[in-house]
């Protein structure tokens, strides 16, 4: 799968070695794949309203059935289609807040950890600043403000988790800036940006991976929280944490357990799952061991 | 005469510590002629690293170079932007080899990589023209193989090997000069041996001239054609190899060789200098030997010595003052 031998090679074996990790990477895998064959799996539409047989009215709260295998939610919607539609929401809004967070983050960590001094001084400064940020206000502010779309939970997510993946490549940068291969490449005449992208970010790399799927993982709860609360991912979209929202009626959490047990279950299985891969990635990683 | 490659004129390194400002090296001077081996020669803390990494310019974040001037074929290279130093001097008039083989190569990238970068920097080579020199390069440096060392990494090979691809990667632009500091103090005895000779066949293949920054002494008597003996940052004695050696002046570096085992006597334990090298921060008043020296006299105490001529040696001790004065700072 790599080339024999390499960093990645070795990695690879003893992150196949690592059990739990292995688990997590195929539950991983399994939501992924429910996330990109959802049209084929879900028996119906996510936002479809069912009626209730022969009369004018939504089917609310059904129980599971044959019909609807995880019942119907308060507005007469198949839960088991909407969960698997919700896979794709969750997961692309978690993938695209961390992508950014780590662009943004990993850009600033280099520059920052590279070229220190007064650089250092500003960006960290800034990470201080965007740590300190109440971000749950922020986003209900900014989705009172501005017309609430999916878009803007990504970049909000996006914006505000960019901070540890910062911090975590500085101190990388500022480890691996003295080694003495990095002094050699100086030695030979090689520029600042080649020594940045070609020897000192493929060398940290390692931490920035296992950063990004902790990231994941934190964006999908992120997700979560935000949309329960409802100033994320907006009705009808479905998302597994807007789907919690209906668990916020008493009714509902006392009596419909199928509602927001699955959702609340598979947000469980898969933040656990990609924690578990994250483990297993950083002591994959380690070459100590 | 042969012509003078790289100059260094009063030079001083300063560095920042908390208990203050510093000078690592303090005012040294001196000459590397084209295809000689210059060895420097000292403690640790005496200064020889430093002069290495300020004529790289890769001195750490707190040590700037101060004063002075470094000449390379002419140029001031302190005058000079550091992109200019980058593109023009580093890596491809001045090379260097680094202490440790392994951790001086960057262990994701293969051999191939690493020794191909300088030549595609500077000699505007693409990637598979520079591949092909590599190669050559690396069959002259003694890698057995080549063919195949070059698409394995570092940690596939061992330190004798790393070495060997180290000083490829320092010989494959052909600088005229190579600083080496002290390259085979990681590496086992035979293989120490094996480097030295290929450095010096390797200096009158390529026509480059070697500063060679090492701490022991038999391996500047196999290599070099002159030798400065640093302490505490000045140069306190100069001179060719044979004369060192067969005459030294300085009672440092009496004691220095007088260290040296031989495989003659066997008469129990090893002569030693007292005391030991004093810290940047703490170092004494006049002679910054006259703490350790047998022969100190009232003045060692208070002020610092000249540089006396004593045959083909410079030597900055008092014991000489009757002899012709050189300069008061060590040129």
């Amino acid at each position: 799968m790599f080339k024999k031998n390499s960093f990645y090679d070795f990695a690879y074996r003893r992150f196949t070695r690592n059990r739990l990790a292995v688990i997590g990477f195929a539950v991983t895998l399994f939501f992924v794949i429910m996330a990109l064959f959802a049209p084929l799996i879900a028996p119906h539409e996510p936002s479809e309203f069912f009626f209730v047989e022969g009369q004018n009215v939504y089917d609310k709260y059904a129980a599971p059935s044959s019909e609807h295998l995880l019942g119907t939610d308060s507005l007469g919607r198949d839960v088991f289609s909407r969960l698997v539609y919700g896979a794709r929401v969750t997961m692309m809004v978690a993938l695209l807040a961390v992508s950014i967070s780590t662009v943004i983050g990993t850009v600033i960590g280099l520059l920052s950890g590279y070229f220190g001094k007064i650089i250092d001084n500003i960006f960290m400064r800034l990470v201080d600043i965007v740590i300190s940020f109440p971000v749950l206000f922020l986003l209900i502010s900014i989705s009172t403000i501005m017309d609430p779309s999916i878009w803007i939970v990504i970049f909000a997510i996006g914006f505000v988790s960019w901070t540890s993946t910062a911090r975590l490549v500085r101190a990388e940068v500022l480890r691996v800036k003295e080694l003495d291969y990095i002094a050699a490449a100086r030695a030979c005449g090689t520029s600042n940006l080649k020594i940045i992208v070609k020897h000192i970010l493929p060398n940290i790399l390692a931490p920035i991976m296992v950063q990004v799927t902790i990231g994941t993982a934190q964006a999908i709860l992120m997700e979560a929280s935000l949309s329960f609360l409802g100033v994320g991912v907006q009705q009808p979209t479905p998302s597994w944490g807007n789907m919690l929202m209906d668990a916020q009626k008493l009714l509902v959490l006392r009596d419909m357990p199928w509602i927001w047990i699955p959702p609340g279950v598979v947000n469980l299985l898969l933040v656990l799952a990609i924690y578990f891969v994250g483990d297993g990635l950083r002591d994959a990683f380690d070459s100590r061991q | 005469m042969s012509k003078t490659i790289l100059r260094v004129e009063d030079l001083s390194v300063r560095f920042r510590t908390e208990e203050g400002v510093f000078n690592a090296v303090d005012n040294i001077s001196f000459t590397l002629e084209e295809q000689k081996t210059l060895a420097i020669v000292g403690e640790s803390g005496s200064g020889k690293s430093v002069t290495s990494l300020a004529i790289m310019q890769l001195l750490a974040e707190n040590g700037h170079i101060s004063s002075g001037e470094i000449y390379v074929d002419d140029e001031n290279i302190l005058n000079m932007s550091s992109s200019q130093v980058q593109h023009n001097i580093l890596g491809k008039k001045i090379s260097m080899i680094f202490q440790e083989p392994m951790t001086a190569l960057n262990p994701i990238l293969k051999i191939g990589d690493q020794i191909t970068e300088s030549i595609i920097e500077h000699q505007g080579t693409g990637k598979k023209e520079a591949y092909e020199i590599a190669l050559d390069t690396l069959k002259q440096v003694g890698i057995p193989s080549p063919e195949q060392r070059i698409k394995q990494f570092p940690h596939e090979l061992s330190g004798g090997m790393r070495q060997r691809v180290m000083i490829a990667m320092a010989l494959v632009t052909r600088p005229k000069i190579m600083i080496a500091d002290e390259p085979t103090t990681a590496l086992d005895v035979t293989i120490e041996a094996q480097i030295l000779n290929l450095i010096e066949q390797l200096k009158s293949t390529f026509k480059t001239s070697i500063l060679f920054v090492t701490h022991d002494l038999n391996v500047v008597a196999d290599i070099a054609d002159d030798v400065i003996v640093m302490y505490c940052g000045q140069i306190i004695e100069r001179g060719p190899v044979v004369d060192i050696f067969e005459n030294p002046q300085h009672p440092y570096t009496k004691g220095l060789l007088a260290t040296m085992p031989t495989l003659e006597d066997h008469k129990g334990e090893l002569p030693t200098i007292q005391g030991g090298v004093p810290s940047i921060t703490q170092r004494p008043g006049g002679c910054y030997f006259h703490p350790r020296c047998p022969h100190r006299m009232k003045k060692c105490e208070t002020q610092s010595p000249g540089v006396y001529t004593v045959g083909q040696q410079q030597v900055k001790c008092f014991l000489f003052e009757g002899n012709k004065e050189e300069r008061n700072d060590g040129k």
